[in-house]
C-alpha cells in the first residue's frame, strides 16, 4: 500500500472508530491549533515488537464532547462530566484508535500487547515531538470545531 | 426474566457505557455491578451471584487475564461466563483467553445490539447445556 492509500486508509479507521464509539464526526485538517490552551494529552504504549506509543491531542473542548457522548449527557446530570470523567474518556478514544490502527498495521496476528493509558495536560513541545517522530499522524476537526491530533510513534 | 451482570473495567465512563448498550439494547437487566479492577471483582463475587461478567483487559492492581485465571480455579465462580470487552484486537491474545476460559471476545468499539446478542447466545447455550 502507498503512503497516501495508508493514510487515507487509518484516517478512515480512526474517523469510523469516534463516530462509533461517541457519534463524533471528523474531516482531516491542515492548519495548526487555533489555540493550545486547555488541551490534553492521552499516551497508549504498546509493546511488540516492535514497541511504541499512540498519542491524541484533544482541545478541552473536544474532550468534553467526548465524555459526554459516551455518558449520553442529556440523560443524567451534567455534574458527571466532571475532570474524571474527561480524562476517562479520552483514555478511552485512545484505547480504541490503538486497537484499531495497531491491528490494520501489524494485522490481527501481530504479537503487541496495549499497555495501560495515561491522560495529562498537554504541552505545546510534546505535541511537536510527537509528530516529527510519528510514523503516522493526522490531525482532525469535529462538525462542531473542535480540534483534535493523533501520533503514532513507534520507538526505534 | 431479567440477568444480573458484573461489569469490571478501571474506567467509570467505560463501565457506564456498557451498561447503557445492553439497556438501550433492550436486554433485561437485573442487578448491575461494577468493580474498578480484578481484586474488587472477585470480592463482589464473593457476595452477589451474577450471570455474567463483563471484563476488561488492562487493570490497575489485576487485569482481566488474572481474574479469569482465579475465577476458573475457584469451584464456585469457575460457570460463571466471563465476557472480555477489549480494544486489544490481537488474534493469539484471543485464542490465549479462549483457552484460559473466558466464553466471549468483544473487541471496542462495539453497537448494544452486537453485545446483546453476545449475551443472549451465552446464556441460552448454557441454559439448553444445563
Amino acid at each position: 500500500m502507498n503512503p497516501t492509500d495508508r493514510h487515507v486508509r487509518l484516517l478512515q479507521l480512526l474517523q469510523q472508530a469516534l463516530e462509533e464509539m461517541a457519534f463524533v464526526l471528523t474531516d482531516e485538517r491542515d492548519t495548526p491549533p487555533a489555540s493550545f490552551d486547555g488541551w490534553l494529552e492521552a499516551t497508549l504504549r504498546f509493546a511488540g515488537p516492535p514497541d511504541g506509543s499512540l498519542l491524541i491531542y484533544a482541545a478541552p473542548d473536544v474532550a468534553r464532547e467526548l465524555a459526554e457522548n459516551l455518558l449520553a449527557v442529556d440523560d443524567v446530570e451534567p455534574q458527571l462530566v466532571d475532570d474524571a470523567a474527561i480524562h476517562d474518556a479520552l483514555g478511552e478514544l485512545a484505547n480504541v484508535a490503538a486497537g484499531v490502527l495497531l491491528d490494520e498495521i501489524f494485522g490481527a496476528d501481530g504479537s503487541y500487547a496495549l499497555k495501560n493509558v495515561s491522560v495529562c495536560d498537554a504541552s505545546l513541545e510534546a505535541r511537536a515531538r510527537a509528530k516529527s517522530d510519528a510514523s503516522w499522524s493526522a490531525s482532525l476537526v469535529t462538525d462542531t470545531g473542535g480540534e483534535l491530533d493523533i501520533a503514532f510513534v513507534v520507538t526505534p | 426474566m431479567s440477568y444480573s451482570i458484573l461489569i469490571v473495567d478501571d474506567s467509570s465512563v467505560t463501565r457506564r457505557v456498557v451498561r447503557r448498550s445492553l439497556e438501550m439494547a433492550g436486554l433485561p437487566l437485573g442487578e448491575v455491578i461494577e468493580a474498578g479492577n480484578g481484586i474488587e471483582a472477585l470480592a463482589l463475587l464473593g457476595k452477589s451471584w451474577v450471570d455474567v461478567v463483563f471484563a476488561d483487559l488492562n487493570m490497575p492492581e489485576m487485569g482481566g487475564v488474572e481474574l479469569v485465571r482465579r475465577m476458573t480455579k475457584d469451584p464456585v465462580l469457575a460457570d460463571i461466563p466471563v465476557v472480555v470487552i477489549s480494544s486489544d484486537r490481537n488474534a493469539a491474545r484471543r485464542r490465549e483467553l479462549m483457552r484460559l476460559g473466558i466464553r466471549a471476545y468483544v473487541s471496542k468499539p462495539f453497537r448494544p445490539e452486537g453485545l446483546r446478542d453476545v449475551v443472549v447466545d451465552l446464556l441460552e447455550r448454557g441454559r439448553k447445556a444445563s
